[in-house]
């Protein structure tokens, strides 16, 4: 995962998701809609032009654990 | 009211239409409550994530199966009705296979070896996509394909998706519920 990925999760958690016409935060959704932050941090990597290869929730668990949002 | 002790006993010994005699107050415990068995068998159910939420960003197949997910295909075998759930949000249309193993030809469970059961180009479009793969009881809805074959014994089920164009966005989740 890119050096940057902490600073993507970080931007992530604060914006909103547009499901089914329903803005959601991020931040209060992701555990159970674990795409919501997935999709965020691509957005934030495309946008600062942060190379980056396939990845998925599961490499982000680690970085949230170190965060103290996943036990 | 009445009273108990002026009323005679009544005999417990019952004749089945076999001729056998039974007596139906060996089924009374020492308190006055009756004794039950309780009989069936349990029924057990199980949801696997086969895709965490993927950001592909590559061309070309990509496959996600049971047994990458951690199953034995012992396990798999104890299953006799599935059903796959799909979220995908990539911007890109792909192609969506669902297979089971053939296992005269990959004895190891091989994911997208084998047997293709289902196959759309269509399914995966561009944007949000919800889509449900079941054996057929309540597959009505567009977003609602049935399989058949998804209410059968297999040893691996694998989901390959194969994009001409590299997603620059989104993610796919990919969820099976299984039950015995």
């Amino acid at each position: 995962m890119p050096e940057e990925t902490q600073q993507a999760i970080e931007w992530a958690l604060q914006q909103e998701y547009e499901i089914e016409s329903d803005l959601v935060k991020v931040s209060e959704v992701f555990e159970y809609m674990p795409f919501t932050v997935v999709d965020k941090v691509r957005e934030y990597f495309n946008e600062n032009n942060i190379e980056y290869s396939t990845f998925s929730y599961d490499d982000l668990i680690p970085y949230l654990k170190d965060m103290g949002l996943l036990n | 009211m009445a009273d108990i002790t002026q009323m005679a006993a009544r005999s417990g010994k019952l004749i089945r239409s076999d001729n056998t005699i039974v007596n139906e107050a060996d089924g009374i415990n020492d308190d006055g409550s009756r004794r039950v068995q309780l009989t069936g068998s349990i029924v057990r159910n199980n949801v696997v994530t086969i895709a965490n939420s993927v950001a592909i960003t590559t061309t070309g197949y990509k496959t996600f199966s049971l047994i990458d997910a951690g199953l034995t295909q012992d396990e798999i075998r104890r299953y006799k009705n599935f059903k796959i759930s799909v979220f995908d949000t990539h911007n890109q249309p792909a192609t969506l296979e669902i297979y089971t193993t053939n296992l005269s030809l990959a004895p190891n469970g091989s994911p997208a070896t084998g047997a293709l059961i289902y196959k759309s180009d269509q399914d995966i479009t561009n944007g949000n996509n919800y889509l449900a793969y079941c054996s057929g009881q309540g597959g009505t809805g567009a977003s609602i394909k049935v399989i058949p074959s998804l209410r059968d014994i297999h040893s691996n089920i694998s989901v390959r998706l194969n994009f001409s164009v590299a997603p620059t966005s989104g993610s796919i989740t990919i969820k099976v519920e299984m039950q015995e």
